[in-house]
């Protein structure tokens, strides 16, 4: 028995067949749960949007249905972001996905800047928050661009005037544990409120190290010095490109609602 | 029926993965700042370690020794990546918290020594109950480190506040180390010491 179970053919045949119904085992898993999984991402990624809102707390527990209520708060708006207008609202605009159409070609526009990414979708997604009396709140500016290992997904939130920041949140990364993910502490985010956005027509804001701290900049994370530049070229990237959008929303201003 | 009760209680005291082992002692140190993501990954390491040892043992007669390791590897990550997938599922916060140690189980000590140990010298029930027994070890552990560090370390037990800290209005000065890692290390010896001093045919010379 045991010089047959040894025997070349048999170790190859044992070893494709584990790994044969076991690649079975797993993808079937993987695709039955892929559907619930989704709803967890899309629920997960509400939740930012509202927290970059500032209408849900950190920490807060809030159920499903409550993140939709909350939701009818915010406009959603579709915007060309070579001209900076609006062109969908509402349940279209909820409808793009700036995901799939950065890979979409037709849809996509190439990106010359050191984002990490080779294009981005035509049009950009801008969620409004509108307080009590229907004025606008905060203005969430979806950002993308790559760390240092993976691709870093967050919310950029301008208060009313389109320049102090209200927040930003990163909601999902694969930078390391404790380094780069850092980013992911709600303590490092806190740095951001308050400061400025942009210097004249410049994006100024920044990540930096050591003394010399202004209105322009936070403090960087110790250890991740790579992640922290690619969360600098993201987001000065995404406030060049929300920019016209930003300045015709100013302008328009009031009378636009 | 003596042999499953066996496998199943002895390695909660007599043989503790842990405790006596010293197997698993990383993800201890790791996951033990909170009872929840605690209770999630004993869980998890139980679930995987039955079941991988139940498989194992079930093809032991087929495997061949020079493959012997691959062919558990292969196994043990499967039944992870699947636990994985189902925590992300039902449990999606609970699976962000404990993010890469869910997929880290894989290098948990323990499953590798179950399966070499014991399911590829037994059958496969009596190695399934070994396994839970391993699992139950290694939670009870788990659960003692993460209920110190959870309570001392920031007042609270499964999210609910029982100490209210100084720093939310109360009275309670949280002791920040017990969130630390080091401190998994001195509770560890600490748990290792009480059960040594009731079972001294643990302590070796």
């Amino acid at each position: 028995m045991s010089e047959k179970k040894d025997s070349i053919f048999r170790t190859f045949l044992v070893a494709f067949l584990t790994c044969a119904l076991c690649s079975v085992f797993v993808s079937s898993a993987a695709v039955v749960l892929r559907p619930i999984q989704q709803r967890n991402q899309e629920l997960f990624k509400n939740k930012n949007i509202l927290l970059a809102c500032g209408l849900m707390e950190r920490g807060e527990k809030v159920s499903a249905d409550d993140v939709v209520r909350r939701l009818e708060n915010v406009r959603v708006l579709k915007v060309n972001l070579a001209t900076g207008d609006v062109v969908a609202t509402g349940e279209e605009a909820k409808q793009y996905d700036e995901r799939t159409a950065a890979k979409t070609a037709g849809e996509s526009v190439e990106i010359s800047d050191p984002v990490g990414l080779p294009t981005r979708g035509k049009f950009g997604t801008v969620y409004v928050a509108l307080d009590a009396n229907g004025k606008t709140g905060r203005i969430v500016l979806p950002i993308v661009g790559k760390g240092l290992w993976s691709i870093l997904y967050g919310f950029l939130a301008l208060d009313a005037d389109a320049n102090t920041i209200g927040s930003l949140i990163f909601y999902d990364h694969g930078e390391t544990a404790g380094l780069g993910g850092e980013i992911e502490n709600p303590n490092w985010q806190k740095g951001w409120v308050g400061k400025k956005a942009f210097k004249g027509d410049v994006p100024a804001v920044r990540v930096v190290k050591g003394p010399g701290m202004d209105e322009y900049s936070v403090d960087g994370i110790s250890g991740a010095t790579l992640t922290d530049n690619g969360v600098n070229h993201t987001v000065h990237y995404w406030l060049k490109q929300y920019q016209p959008f930003l300045k015709k929303f100013m302008e328009e201003g009031e009378n636009a609602k | 029926m003596s042999h499953y009760k066996e496998a199943i209680l002895d390695p909660i005291f007599k043989n503790n993965p842990i405790a006596l082992q010293v197997l698993g002692i990383c993800s201890a140190l790791a996951v033990t700042t909170k009872l929840e993501t605690a209770i999630t990954m004993s869980l998890a390491v139980t679930a995987v370690v039955a079941c991988s040892n139940f498989v194992i043992s079930a093809i032991r007669n087929f495997i061949p020794d020079s493959i012997r390791m691959i062919v558990q590897m292969v196994v043990i990550a499967s039944f992870v990546m699947v636990v994985d997938q189902i925590l992300k599922a039902y449990a999606f916060e609970i699976s962000r918290q404990l993010s890469v140690f869910v997929g880290l189980i894989i290098t948990n000590c323990i499953l590798m020594g179950r399966a070499e140990a014991f399911a590829m010298k037994n059958p496969p029930v009596l190695s399934f109950c070994d396994g839970i027994g391993n699992g139950l070890g290694y939670s009870l552990v788990l659960c003692v480190l993460a209920t110190v560090r959870e309570l001392v370390g920031s007042g609270k037990l499964l999210g609910f506040v029982l100490l209210p800290t100084v720093n939310n209005g109360g009275w309670y000065q949280p002791w920040g180390l017990m969130l630390l890692a080091p401190s998994a290390f001195f509770l560890i010896g600490f748990f290792i010491w009480i059960l040594r001093t009731f079972r001294p045919e643990q302590i070796e010379d």
